[in-house]
């Protein structure tokens, strides 16, 4: 062969490994749970991180997370014959309304495709947190967890009297009287505010009847517990928002004793793939999320978020 | 070719001599961003990550980046000390050598399709590269 037939065979070679290295690498996005045949061998029991502020939110090349990611995985797990049990691996103040009823439902029909859904709360589980803990079958805290937090927040501003002092004026232009509510450039009408807490009040009805239905609690007995205060992890025992004291190990034993699987289950994490978690954190910053759904730079939107110092 | 590379597996020395005779930037830059892309690959295929398009193209864009200034500041570094030390040439020059020894890299691309996720063998070669 010519050296230069030669130099052409490598170059081709080297093309084709390209390619199908290329391909293999892209084949599956990284936004699916992957599974290990040896997880797909015998009953399982996946364990699903959601930690942090939960958004509803799409996957993208610079940015993973959020309720969208979280709901297909675990549509995905509800899927799964080999797996038996999931376990809600929770450390979150809560989130955005909508994100965490996605989240809410999608274990619903995780759990009606006859998974066995245990949460195992680390070190803050409250309000939205709790919401999404309240529809699993069993509920593990730590008793130092924090949790409860039970409500909804608006986190409105009112910068007018700092833009008079910079001699700045925003004037609106609107269709309708209400369309600006919640504007941050000026003091909101006792109208308005009467309209704001309607809508609290039926996100919190809303919130109150996720966990009678998820605890099978009396309504009367919740709302006594849902006036927007934490309680420890032993607290929410006592008072029955928790089942029991423990940390993951135990939530996990339980989840496969509960899910009918004979001696130590085989446990697996259905996390993001490192390149996903390397990309979230480059595009996550908690502090801006919860900035952000608290209403404060991003907009107004109704959050199940525990207030916390930043 | 404007790099004659490949060849230097079939006919080092005739490899070697021309490619003294032609060192080129361009060329450096070429087998740079190749033998990069290769070694990203590689360790992709080795790990059994995958990614989207997105991020496959904004993680190598940000490994190049990287790896151009670490290089860049190694190249000024040792061109610093070998003044100091008496020696002289262009830090240009060596900037390009310094591009043309990126080409072992390559090999982490079929090393990587031949032990994905199969064996810690390919750690073998990664160190030896990083120890050189």
């Amino acid at each position: 062969m010519s050296r230069s037939a030669q130099t052409t065979a490598l170059v081709l070679l080297y093309g084709a490994c390209l390619g199908v290295g290329l391909f293999k690498i892209l084949s599956g996005p990284s936004s699916q749970p992957r599974f290990r045949p040896t997880a797909l061998a015998r009953p399982s029991v996946a364990i699903v991180p959601i930690y942090g502020a939960i958004s509803v939110g799409q996957d993208g090349p610079f940015s993973s997370g959020g309720s969208d990611r979280l709901t297909k995985r675990l549509k995905a797990l509800s899927e799964n014959d080999s797996v038996k049990a999931v376990v809600l691996r929770i450390n979150s103040p809560g989130g955005s309304v909508g994100a965490v009823q996605e989240i809410y439902d999608e274990i619903t029909r995780l759990k009606a495709s006859g998974k066995v859904v245990v949460a195992s709360m680390g070190d803050v589980a409250a309000s939205g947190g709790y919401y999404i803990a309240a529809n699993a079958d069993r509920i593990y805290a730590n008793p130092g967890t924090l949790t409860g937090s039970i409500g909804v927040i608006f986190q409105l501003s009112d910068v007018q009297s700092l833009f008079k002092k910079i001699g700045v004026k925003i004037e609106p232009v609107k269709s309708s009287a209400h369309k600006d509510i919640g504007s941050p450039f000026r003091a909101q009408t006792a109208e308005e505010i009467k309209i704001l807490q309607s809508i609290i009040d039926d996100a919190y009805g809303q919130f109150v009847q996720a966990i009678v239905l998820g605890r099978k609690m009396d309504r009367g007995r919740v709302s006594a517990l849902a006036d927007g205060r934490i309680y420890s992890g032993a607290q929410a025992k006592s008072n029955g928002l928790v089942d029991e004291l423990g940390n993951l190990e135990a939530a996990v034993a339980k989840a496969g004793e509960m899910a009918g699987i004979r001696g130590k289950p085989h446990v697996f994490y259905d996390e993001e793939q490192p390149w996903g978690r390397f990309l979230s954190s480059l595009s996550q910053s908690s502090n801006k999320d919860l900035l952000g759904l608290a209403g404060g730079r991003s907009g107004m939107r109704l959050a199940y978020l525990l207030e916390y110092d930043w | 070719m404007v790099i004659p590379f490949p060849e230097i597996l079939f006919s080092p020395g005739r490899t070697l001599e021309e490619t003294k005779d032609s060192l080129s930037g361009p060329a450096a830059v070429l087998i740079e961003l190749s033998a990069w892309l290769s070694f990203l690959t590689g360790l992709l295929l080795f790990f059994d990550w995958k990614a989207t398009l997105g991020q496959f193209i904004f993680i190598y864009a940000v490994f190049a980046l990287i790896l151009a200034a670490v290089k860049l500041l190694k190249a000024l570094l040792i061109h610093f000390f070998a003044e100091a030390l008496g020696g002289q040439g262009r830090i240009t020059r060596f900037l390009v050598l310094l591009g043309y020894a990126d080409l072992p890299l390559h090999f982490f691309l079929p090393l990587g399709l031949l032990l994905g996720g199969k064996s810690v063998l390919f750690l073998i070669p990664v160190l030896l590269v990083l120890a050189a």
